[in-house]
Formats: C-alpha cells, structure tokens, sequence
C-alpha cells in the first residue's frame, strides 16, 4: 500500500532549479533510499515534503491526504516526522524533554506528562540515548546529536520519517549498529522510512528502493541492484 | 528542599504576608508594597511571552499604557471593576490584532521592533488627546488605596500562579522548543504561530489591568508618562536581574528592585536609572541565571 | 517654497546617511545591533555645544576632538563589553542575541548620565548663522557646513571601501566573516576599528546637529530609530544603499511634515520603521533563512 505519493515537484531557488519533475511513491513498510551527489537537492526534497519549503509545482499525498497548503506541524500531526541534516536541537533542554515535547505536539498527541516520558524514554532507547537522557542536548558529541534527531521524529509517533545523513561521521560499527535499528524499528513499529545517506554501503543495504537525483533531475529509480547498473547513474558517478 | 511542595508554601506565605500589609496601617507602607505587587505582576506576565520563547519584548509598556487610557476615558460610563475589565480586554485586544505580523519578526528585530512599536501607539495617543483638547485627565472618585493594593495583590497571584502552571504545561514546553529552536519545534508538531500568538495576547492582559489600577492610585493621566519606555526598561532589567525562566526570578528582582528604588530614585532619579543600565549589561554578559540561579546555586553548595 | 523644502529634505537626509553609516559599519561587522548609537551623536553634540560655549572653541575644531573622544569610546566598549566574548563562539553567539540590551542598556546610562551631568534643558549656540541665498533657497552657514561634513565623510568612506585595500577586507568581513578570516583578514582587527570608526562617525553627525538643532540629552533615539530605518531599507553591509536610503527617509520626513504638521513628525519616523520592519522580517539581510 503507497503511503506516500509524490508527482512531478519542482523547485526553484532563483534561477536555480533545485528539483525538477521529480515522481516516486513509497510503499508502507519499506525503506527508500534517496541518492545524488552534494547539491542534488535532496534536502530540499524534504523540506517539500515536510511543508518547511513551499514547492514550484507538483503534488504530494500522505495516507492519501494531499499535503499541498499544509503548514510543518500540521504534516507532523498527520504523522509524518523529519530529521535535519544540520541538527536543530533544542539546546538548553535535557534529552529527554527534546522528546518529551514531540511526544506530546506529535501526531500522537500524548497529552499526559507521564504517557509522553514513557513514549519519550522508548525513543531513546530505540536510538540508544537513554543512559544520556539527563544531559543537556547541547552536550552531547555530533554523532549523538544526529541520533537525538531521529529519537526526536520517532517520539512524534510518525509513521513515515525522512532521515537526512543521519549516519554522516558514525564509524563503520556505529553504521553497522544505525543500520540494525531501522531495521528493527521497521519491524517493531512498521516504520516506513525515506532516507538520505552518503555512506553508499549503508544505503544499498537497508533501501528496497532507490531514487537517484542529480541536479535536481530524477535519473534512475529501482531495486539497489538495478540502480549501481544503471548506466545513467554509472556516468554521473564514475565518468 | 527545593522541591515543589516547598516552593508552592513558599509562594503561599510570602502572598499571606503581602495581604497583611494594610493592618501595619502605614500608608508608606502600602504604597511600597502596591509597588512590589505591581512590579511582580508585571514581570510574570512579561515572562510568559518573553522568557519562555525568547522573543524579547522592550515595548510591554504598549499593553499598560493602553489599560490606563482605557480606563481612564471609560470610567465616565461604568463603575470601576468593569472599566478595569474592559482595560484588560483592550490591551489583550491590541496584543492580538499586531501579534500575527509582529510576531513573524525574530530575534533582535523583533526587540526593536517592539520599541519602536510602543513609540508609534504613544505618539499617536498623545495626538489623539491634542487633537481632543486634552493634556491630561484626572479622575476624582477612585477607591481607596487599600482597595486598589488588593486587587494589585490579586493580579500579582494570579500572574505568578500562570508562570508556574505554564513551567510545567504542555503548553510551556511547546513555548521552551519555540525558544530553542522554531523550525524545529514545528517540524515535531508545535502550532508555532499559534502558541507564540496565544503567549503575546496572555502576557499583554494583566500588563493591561495594572495599567489601569495605577492610574486609579495617581488619579492622574498623560500619555507620555503612561506609555513611559522606562517601564519597559524596567519590566526587562528586572526581570533578567531576577533570573529569566524560574518562577521565583520576577520575586526576587523586584524585590531587589524595590529596595533600589526607594534609596535612590526620589532623590538621584538620573543615578538610579544608570545603576539600573549598568545592572542590565552586567547580568546578561556574566550573570545569565540571574538572582534566582545564584541562590540556587548557593543553596546546592550549602 | 519647494526648493526651499527640497534644500532641508537634503540636509537632513545627508544627516541621517551619516548617521546610518555609522551603524551600518558596526553592525555589518561585529553583527550587533546598537541601540546606543544615536546617545553617540548626543555626546557629540554636547562635545561641541561645551567646547563652543566655555571655551569658544569652533565646531570645525571639534569635529576633530569628537573624532577622538568617540572612537576612544568605542574602543573602551570593544575592550571592556565584547573583546572577550567575541572570541568564543558560545559567549559571540549569546552577545549576538543580546547585543540589543547590552546597548539599551548603555544608552540609558549615557542619557542620565548626560542629564545628571548638564540637566535636562535643551541647549543651543549660534554658529554661522548669517543667511545665504541662491536659487530661491535661503540657508545658514551652519546647514551649507553640514552638508559640505556629511557629504565628505560618506563619499570618504564610499571611496575607501572600494579602492583600499583595508577597505576591502572590511567589506569581506561584513559579507562573510569566516570566509574572510580564512584567507587571512584580521578579523578581530577590523571589527575593532570598525566600532571605533562607527562611534567616531556618529560623534560628528552630533556636532554637525547641534550647529542647526536644540539638543538634550534624550535628543539620541529618534536617530537611532532613523539609522535603523535607513539601514533596514538600504540592506546590511550595502553603503551605497543605505545612503540613498537615508535621502530617501529626509525626503519623506520633510514633505511629510510640510504636507501635515510638525506633531506627525515622530509619527511619521515610528511609522516607517515599523512598516518597514513589518516588511521585511528578516531585517536587515534581506535574505530569507530557510530549513535545511
Ligand atoms: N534556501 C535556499 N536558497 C537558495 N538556494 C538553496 C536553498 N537551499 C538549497 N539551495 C540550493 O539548492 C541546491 C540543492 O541543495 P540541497 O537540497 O541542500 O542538496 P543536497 O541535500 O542534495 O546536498 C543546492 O545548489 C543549494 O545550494
Ligand atoms: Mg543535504
């Protein structure tokens, strides 16, 4: 079942043509992996999708809703959640009150401080945060601060997350441990999840499916093992 | 020892004490203490917009220059209490109709902003009030002192009792992400436009009310001094003095504040507002957690 | 009558071109907001109005001592307020949230202190005050020195910015910093004298205005406000603009006052900087900040 269904968006910066008709969907229950190169315009795509950035053209449905006019909380609401690429903690709070709000603001809505502490303190431990938890999150190291991120989507209670390089600067044993948690959230929470990831290895490993962008323009979509053969993508990539 | 239990007996006891004040039947001393409610009434209302989100207001004086002016043309048609309500109303209105524009503008322009906000609405005041023919007006049968300190007392409790409510709401964590960091907070759920509005219009009432009460106790109203930016100064300096984000911080800057005040300013007023200049710069540069933080911490080291 | 209009509509707005200038410098460089900046042209002002008054020094002489005094006024606040904590990041970035009360906080100490010092009552002194005319306008000698100061000092700093060398890595400093720092500006160094030549600036627009104006000591903050206003309409770190702004704002200051009355003058002012904020909340960059 498609739970998240985008057609034909465009973008411009100026005359910068950040996405340019780009088309995919993404089925319930898998991991989809978005490809390209720096400037690609990967984030931008998420921000089109999360409602932070106002698309050219082009349309988008989430759970068969259309998202078009919909401001960033109402989408989080909806139950989409985000990470950012460049970490947005909210600094002068403990870890675990970072989640404790997207818990209580999230499309799960838990209103009751208790329920919020026990859905926050079970993000934490599914990226591994808890012994943290009463820290100020401006302490933690990067690498920490990227984990806080998608403890952060996940407490919203989000049944899609999109994951911006969550893994940029994790070890090899750090990806290889990452990589075994979306799994097991998939499996546990049947996460669906969008993610955006330089560490190629990583990437064709967890996605099901993979979209390639380059410049903005959408140049192949399929299986991992259809995408390393596709000979647009050897062209941009190798030369 | 700083648990909740405690600091909610604290609160109660300071508040007992404040209503005994006009048994003492010194009208020195009630006027001290209208001050020190008004000052903590003040304060907490500002917080709940400025110290929670970190927007920043310098123009608060807006909110209690429109309650005085309200309440000094409406007195000629209604008694008291309702023209006090109708002040509340007014600034509360006046807070909703600029928030959502004002509001879009961040960090540091918004500050000015705000100034320069509270400037306008001054000016025009005062235009109105030359072109009506008016340079000041005066009220003859306000009620006494003693019932206006109460009713300040009850604005100052109540605007406490939001600010500790508000600490640990849903609503004040929604309010703490806008502060650390809006996009994000968005991003997780949080109505960021509405919460910010909803703030500003809650932080700008009691301002309103206050303003209304003080012009019962000085029976006497111009638009300059009703709008005064040394209030705004003031609500701001005392309130960072007193440490931003813990209830306790608008006590025990005005507290401060007010002894401050009645050594110096009816006699070294230019004096008093330099020290005052002088304390601003010097909490925000090396005392962030202000009055409230150093206790705390002196406590935790006892 | 119009060109007589069109004469003060130029006067003022060279002034307030100079006024901006200043702020703009400290701003596009140390990226704070100095609300203080206008108590700068009121002790300017005050500098001038003393030495004239006592000890019958002429305001030409003073527009050298101001220079002085003012730039060694800033260079006391860089040392004292913001030298250290411009150097760590964390402390640089809370001074950056907190510039703006930092500097209100300053600009209530200078203005009680100036009313502590020399009372409340407005002040002036006669300087050049024969009248000239020509082409329908008539004009003290004071404003025609006005003009000719003001015009000097920004078309001076105009010319430096874009054929000096020092010049240039000012501009690179306002544009990006780090960048500038990497390929080897000084950076501390230049936002050093940057204030020091903000201060210095606004010091002589205050003796430029109290040849043609009463002052006191709460005469600053309309010129902030309107070195705000003319910085905000020009664009950060854009000279040039911020100088056509700043004749852009005495014209519509002075029409506008000629088409009402004097009473909508501080309307007017608080008008357009709030509309103006209103406009373009992302303030003074112009460039909206955008998730990424
Ligand atoms: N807010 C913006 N304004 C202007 N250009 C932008 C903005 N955000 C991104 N861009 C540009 O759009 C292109 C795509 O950027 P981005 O989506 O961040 O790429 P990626 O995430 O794939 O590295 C880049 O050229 C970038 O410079
Ligand atoms: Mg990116």
């Amino acid at each position: 079942m498609t739970i998240l269904e985008v057609q034909n968006v465009s973008k411009q910066f100026g005359g910068l043509k950040a996405l340019q008709d780009v088309c995919f969907s993404v089925n319930e229950g898998t991991i989809f992996g978005l490809m390209g190169a720096n400037g690609a315009g990967k984030t931008t795509l998420f921000g089109v999708i999360a409602g932070q950035i106002r698309p050219n053209g082009g349309s988008i449905s989430f759970a068969g809703k259309p998202l078009a006019g919909q401001r960033p909380d109402q989408i989080c609401r909806l139950g989409l959640g985000r990470t950012f690429q460049i970490v947005r903690p909210f600094g002068n709070l403990t870890v675990l009150d970072n989640v404790i709000v997207s818990a209580m603001y999230g499309a799960a809505r838990t209103h009751r401080l208790a329920d919020a502490t026990q859905a926050g303190r079970r993000a934490l431990e599914d990226v591994g945060l808890a012994p943290l938890a009463d820290q100020l999150a401006a302490s933690l190291t990067l690498s920490n601060q990227k984990r806080l991120e998608i403890a952060r989507a996940l407490a919203t209670g989000a049944r899609l997350v999109l994951l911006d390089e969550v893994m940029a600067g994790l070890t090899a044993t750090e990806v290889a441990e990452m990589t075994e948690t979306l799994f097991r959230l998939r499996r546990e929470r049947g996460l669906t999840i969008l993610i955006i990831e330089h560490v190629m290895g990583a990437l064709m490993n967890l996605s099901d499916r993979i979209l390639v962008l380059d410049h903005g323009v959408p140049i192949a979509m399929g299986s991992p093992e259809q995408v390393v053969a596709d000979e647009n993508v050897l062209k941009v990539y190798f030369g | 020892m700083t648990g909740k239990p405690f600091m909610i007996a604290a609160f109660a006891i300071v508040a007992g004490l404040m209503a005994l004040v006009p048994q003492l039947g010194s009208e020195y001393w009630l006027g001290v203490a209208f001050i020190v409610a008004m000052w903590i009434a003040l304060i907490q209302s500002w917080s709940l917009l400025s110290a929670t989100t970190g927007y920043i207001s310098l123009g608060h004086a807006v909110f209690y220059g429109i309650g005085a002016y309200v309440l000094v043309v409406s007195l000629d048609w209604m008694p008291v209490p309702y023209a006090l309500a109708l002040s509340g109303a007014a600034a509360g209105l006046l807070a909703l109709v600029v928030g959502l524009p004002v509001l879009r503008v961040k960090g540091p322009y918004f500050v000015i902003l705000t100034f320069g906000f509270a400037e306008l609405v001054k000016n025009l005041v005062m235009l109105l009030e030359t072109r009506l023919g008016q340079f000041s007006r005066m009220i003859f049968d306000a009620p006494s002192l003693e019932a206006l300190y109460y009713a300040m007392l009850v604005l100052a409790v109540i605007a406490t009792a939001i600010a500790a409510w508000t600490a640990q709401s849903r609503f004040g964590r929604g309010l703490a992400a806008i502060r650390e960091n809006e996009v994000a907070a968005e991003a997780i759920g949080v109505p960021v436009t509405r919460l910010k509005l909803f703030a500003f219009v809650a932080s700008a009432i009691i301002p309103g009310i206050v303003g209304g009460l003080l012009v019962l106790r000085t029976s006497y109203f111009a638009a300059d001094q009703a709008f005064d930016p040394a209030v705004s100064f003031t609500i701001v300096t005392t309130a960072i003095v007193g440490g931003l984000g813990r209830v306790s911080g608008p006590l025990l800057g005005t507290l401060f504040l007010v002894i401050l005040s009645e050594l110096l300013w009816a006699r070294f007023p230019q004096a008093y507002m330099m020290i005052l200049g002088g304390l601003l710069i010097v909490f925000i540069l090396f005392v962030p957690q202000g009055l409230a933080g150093l206790i705390r911490k002196g406590l935790g080291r006892a | 009558m119009f060109q007589q209009l069109l004469f003060a509509a130029v006067v003022s707005g060279a002034l307030y071109a100079l006024v901006a200038l200043g702020l703009n410098l400290v701003y596009g460089s140390l990226r704070l907001l100095n609300i203080a900046h206008g108590d700068l042209v009121m002790i300017g002002a005050y500098v001038a109005f003393w030495s004239f008054t006592l000890l019958g020094i002429s305001p030409v002489v003073s527009l050298a001592t101001t220079t002085v005094l003012c730039a060694a006024f800033g260079f006391l606040v860089y040392v004292v307020l913001l030298k250290r904590q411009l150097g760590s990041p964390a402390l640089a970035q809370r001074l950056e949230a907190n510039s703006l009360i930092i500097f209100y906080g300053l600009s209530v100490i200078l203005q009680n202190g100036a009313s502590l010092a020399f009372s409340a009552t407005s002040r002036g002194y006669q300087f050049l005050d024969g009248v000239h005319s020509f082409g329908g306008v008539s004009a003290t000698g004071s404003m025609l020195l006005l003009l000719g100061v003001a015009a000097a000092v920004t078309l001076g700093a105009l010319a430096f910015l874009r054929f000096h060398v020092a010049g240039w890595s000012l501009l690179a400093v306002i544009e990006r910093k780090d960048a500038a720092a990497v390929v080897g500006v000084n950076v501390e160094r230049v936002q050093m004298i940057s204030i020091c030549a903000g201060f210095a600036i606004a010091g002589v627009a205050g003796v430029l205005v109290s040849m043609t104006q009463q002052i006191t000591p709460f005469m600053g903050f309309p010129f902030t406000i309107a070195a705000f206003v003319v910085v905000i309409m020009g664009g950060l770190g854009n000279i040039a603009a911020g100088i056509a702004a700043g004749f852009v704002l005495g014209f519509i200051e002075t029409f506008g006052v000629a088409l009402t009355s004097a009473t909508y003058r501080s309307i007017l002012i608080y008008g357009i900087f709030v509309g103006v904020l209103l406009l373009r909340p992302q303030g003074l960059f112009g460039k909206a900040v955008q998730a990424r």
